[in-house]
């Protein structure tokens, strides 16, 4: 399996947990905490659908950056994978709400400014696997804001926690720290380095799985493996 | 084992090249980015560089962060650019320490220096290099904007050095731009069939500063011929605006938290650099309250259009420097062959429509990363040269060898030494080729029975030498009293980098020799005591006085420029009235923006053919013959031949001016103070 293959199945899970998250947003009921008010709100509880409706937007959008850029890789979100199993209603209502069926192959926004550290390459697998832990980055930043959401909502609570059980399960957490960036990922998973020329053969491993990568100056991450 | 780069050392990030082969690659960071943020935490005793200080900006202590190091390096307490960077900055600065010559920068209560924060980013990034490809750079070129006067650029290279580094050069920003883009000009000119000589400009709009620079390139060279910008207009300008609509959608009780200003921060730049390749962005964030109690929820949406209409008035003063840079240099839009986009924000729409829209779309080029091409250019740039022996320049590899056009760097501004009249003798004149061949220039005492002799250096175009950039003093303590008119032979070059050697003899008597001017201590006494907290801003000392001598001097023309004369009496008298200490200083501020705005043209004529002494006795017997008929015009309440006359002296004056500039230079006078 190569990283850009494992990246894709990793995405994919990442968006599952997106629309489990989101469903048990949506469930949610109950009086809002108390909470400083923006202008023109309209009590605690318009303030609980403002903060519901909120958090299901930035799920919606998360999860459409990914399945973008599955499809800008060629790499289709494969829509059974997120609805299957317990619960597969809420979650086939989010990929409707979200449409990730029609999204378009194109880079969002948000992962611009990878997509131009990639422009020189024909190859989008190197990009794809930047842009996977980029978005990696950024879920760990979205939990961190559903918990603050819970705080002001504890009915939110529980989409928070459904989301950081979600990271183990995209395999970003068994590389702690934290993932949080490429540099992070080539450092984190080597295990062990061949001096050369930039351009350098990794050993990568993780639990199972072992490669044999070359790290590439550009955006220092594995752009091409083979099983030993 | 040599091993070279080059590192462009901004305002805001910082970004490292080195040649992979035969071309510049930028080389990330161990954070995973193209750029290392400019920012230094200090904190449990330890400073901590890069992108975890900026992700600790929201909510670390206050006074324990440092950004925006550059504004403060190699510059002066009394300088104007120190005091408006000091108010985009939330630590303390002080002055410099007894026996220093750098400003400090508490943080968390530990004093440091601008260029110890500025070799920690520096020692930061090596370890990155190190660490990403297994060896460790021991040389670099590093970059710094056109604009930087000597003690900047030797402040730099200090820095550097304090590094570990090697530094071949200190190269400009705009040179490294194109040295950038030159590698791909050659190929491109040769098949597009482009005459050899060409003009270009670099639009450079970065984090924090906007430089614009027109270089001249010919035959493999760069010939850099004006600069010009805003030091306060940038990148974080156009997040400000972004900053400012968020913090409006919040109640008004947070908009001034700066916990809360820190977490948009991040979230106005990143919608600002969206906006480049979206139509409009929905944010919704929640966030931090400081006290720790139930978080605020923020949702809006922003479109381009919006942000475009509100950066309007940024990009269109942007625009004005371009103009005036041009109109400097007498230049037309049409002569201008290519426009080099540089620094981050060079990439907003609305900027590139205006630059567009102003030099015509096809010859602006932004094919590289603006963020990134200064530091390939460097990287190129640290190619070419060879380490020599410690203490002595680089050596330039040859062209062929070094795979690359040749930089010829130049001077951007004219150096000068002040004269006794307060007037500008100019050593180096601007546009001088680097390394300049040493030159003598001859001087004398300005007074009898002198024991010292100070040398006041600076950089600018102004006449007057305490308007341009203060390099540095060099105070040379005589065994005995030398008679008035004692020859002063001063020899002065620049090396490679810019920064200034010099010898001083006096009557004969080598008295100093290869001296390095940013590094020259003065020899009668240490520097003055860091004056006490309440002390009176030193620039504001003589406000009072220079406006009484501009009033006194020029009396005799006085009553036929009413408005002139009423504006700057009261202001004298508010500054002479005044009560109390924070009165006074308002009016002596006051006083010294109506200073900083400068004179009506007669006036300053007027007035400076009273103060200034013309080189040659014919020059000095023309202006005065002006000021003579001027008298006469303005007592026989004539006018017309009053304006004729001092725009006559004016003039001279300028053409005076010119002749000093351009190198031509009778006896001065050295002065002691």
């Amino acid at each position: 399996m190569t990283l850009a293959e494992l990246a894709e199945l990793d995405w994919t899970r990442l968006i599952r947990g997106f629309a489990e998250a989101a469903t048990l947003a949506e469930a949610a009921a109950g009086p809002a905490q108390a909470m400083i008010e923006s202008p023109g709100s309209a009590g605690a509880r318009s303030n609980a659908d403002a903060l519901r409706s909120m958090v299901d937007r930035m799920l919606v959008r998360a999860a459409r950056d990914g399945a973008q850029v599955l499809a800008w890789a060629g790499k289709r979100l494969e829509l059974r994978r997120v609805t299957m199993g317990a619960g597969s209603r809420g979650r086939a209502r989010f990929v409707e709400r979200a449409e990730l069926a029609t999204v378009p192959a194109e880079v969002p926004a948000a992962l611009a400014q990878i997509h131009r550290a990639f422009a020189d390459d024909a190859d989008r697998a190197p990009a794809l696997v930047a842009m996977f832990l980029e978005m990696g980055r950024r879920a760990e930043a979205l939990v961190d804001q559903l918990e603050l959401a819970g705080q002001a909502t504890p009915a939110l609570a529980p989409a928070a926690r459904a989301l950081a059980r979600t990271l183990p399960r995209a395999r970003l957490m068994p590389f702690k720290p934290r993932v949080r960036s490429i540099a992070d990922f080539d450092r984190m998973r080597a295990t062990g380095y061949v001096d050369g020329e930039p351009g350098r053969v990794v050993q990568v491993a993780r639990a199972g799985l072992v490669w044999h990568g070359n790290v590439l100056r550009k955006a220092d991450v594995i752009v091409s493996e083979a099983s030993p | 084992m040599t091993f070279k780069i080059g590192i462009d050392l901004g305002t805001t990030n910082s970004v490292v090249a080195y040649m992979k082969g035969k071309r510049p690659a930028v080389l990330r960071t161990l954070e995973g980015i193209d750029w290392t943020p400019s920012v230094i935490q200090y904190v449990g005793g330890k400073l901590v560089v890069g992108k975890r200080a900026r992700d600790n900006l929201a909510e670390a202590p206050q006074g324990t962060v440092a950004w925006s190091v550059k504004r403060f390096i190699g510059r002066m307490p009394n300088d104007d650019n120190v005091k408006r960077a000091k108010q985009l900055v939330s630590y303390t600065i002080e002055p410099p320490a007894p026996g220093g010559e750098e400003l400090v920068i508490r943080l968390a209560g530990k004093p440091f220096t601008p260029v110890e924060l500025s070799a920690e980013i520096l020692r930061h990034i090596v370890a990155g290099v190190e660490r990403s490809l297994r060896q460790r750079p021991t040389h670099a070129v590093i970059t710094v904007p056109a604009y930087f006067t000597e003690r900047q650029k030797a402040a730099t290279q200090k820095a550097g050095e304090l590094a570990g580094l090697g530094v071949l050069a200190i190269l400009d920003e705009p040179t490294a731009a194109a040295l950038a883009y030159g590698l791909d000009l050659d190929a491109s000119s040769e098949s597009a069939g482009e005459p050899a000589g060409r003009t270009v400009l670099v639009f450079d709009l970065g984090g924090g500063t906007f430089d614009v620079s027109v270089l001249m390139l010919s035959s493999g060279q760069s010939l850099q011929f004006r600069i010009g910008g805003d030091n306060f207009l940038g990148g974080d300008d156009f997040d400000n605006i972004v900053l400012a609509r968020l913090l409006a959608e919040l109640p008004v009780e947070v908009r001034r938290e700066p916990a809360v200003i820190a977490q948009l921060k991040t979230v106005a730049e990143d919608t600002k650099i969206a906006l480049s390749t979206a139509d409009s962005i929905a944010i919704d964030k929640f966030l931090r309250t400081p006290d720790g109690g139930a978080p605020l929820a923020l949702s809006t949406e922003i479109t381009r259009d919006w942000f475009q209409q509100a950066s309007r008035p940024l990009v269109e003063r942007a625009m004005q420097r371009v103009e005036d840079v041009l109109a400097e240099a007498k230049l037309g839009r049409d002569q201008i062959h290519r426009v080099l986009m540089v620094g981050g924000s060079s990439r907003l729409p609305a900027v590139v429509d205006a630059v567009s829209a102003l030099f015509g779309a096809g010859k602006v080029d932004a094919d590289l990363d603006g963020m990134l091409c200064v530091a390939l250019g460097a990287a190129v740039r640290a190619s070419q040269l060879e380490p020599a022996a410690p203490g002595k320049p680089a050596v330039e590899r040859e062209p062929a060898e070094a795979g690359g056009a040749v930089i010829v760097t130049v001077t951007p501004r004219p150096i000068g030494v002040e004269l006794h009249d307060g007037t500008l003798s100019v050593l180096i004149a601007e546009g001088t080729v680097l390394p300049t061949e040493p030159r003598l220039h001859t001087y004398s005492t300005a007074r009898a029975n002198q024991t010292e002799v100070r040398l006041r250096f600076y950089e600018g175009h102004q006449p007057l030498a305490r308007h341009n950039d203060h390099i540095n003093d060099v105070v040379i303590t005589l065994t005995k009293p030398v008679p008035k008119n004692t020859p002063v032979d001063i020899t002065f070059n620049l090396d490679r980098n810019g920064i200034a050697v010099l010898s001083v003899a006096i009557a004969d008597k080598l008295l100093l020799k290869d001296a390095r001017i940013d590094r020259v201590i003065p020899s009668d006494q240490l520097p003055p005591p860091a004056p006490p907290p309440d002390a009176p801003d030193p620039s504001l000392d003589d406000v009072q006085y220079r406006i009484s001598r501009i009033l006194d001097v020029c009396k005799p023309i006085l009553d036929h420029y009413p408005t002139f004369r009423d504006t700057w009496r009261t202001a004298l008298a508010a500054i002479e009235n005044a009560r109390d200490p924070a009165t006074k200083r308002s009016a002596l501020e006051a006083g010294k923006r109506m200073l900083d705005a400068g004179l009506p043209p007669h006036i300053w004529a007027y007035y400076n053919g009273h103060v200034m002494k013309a080189p040659s006795a014919e020059e000095q017997r023309a202006i005065e013959t002006h000021l003579k008929r001027a008298n006469e015009a303005a007592k026989a309440h004539d006018t017309p031949r009053m304006h004729s006359e001092l725009d006559q002296l004016n003039g001279e004056i300028q053409g005076v001016w010119d002749r000093r500039q351009s190198g031509t230079k009778g006896p001065g006078g050295i002065v002691e103070r």
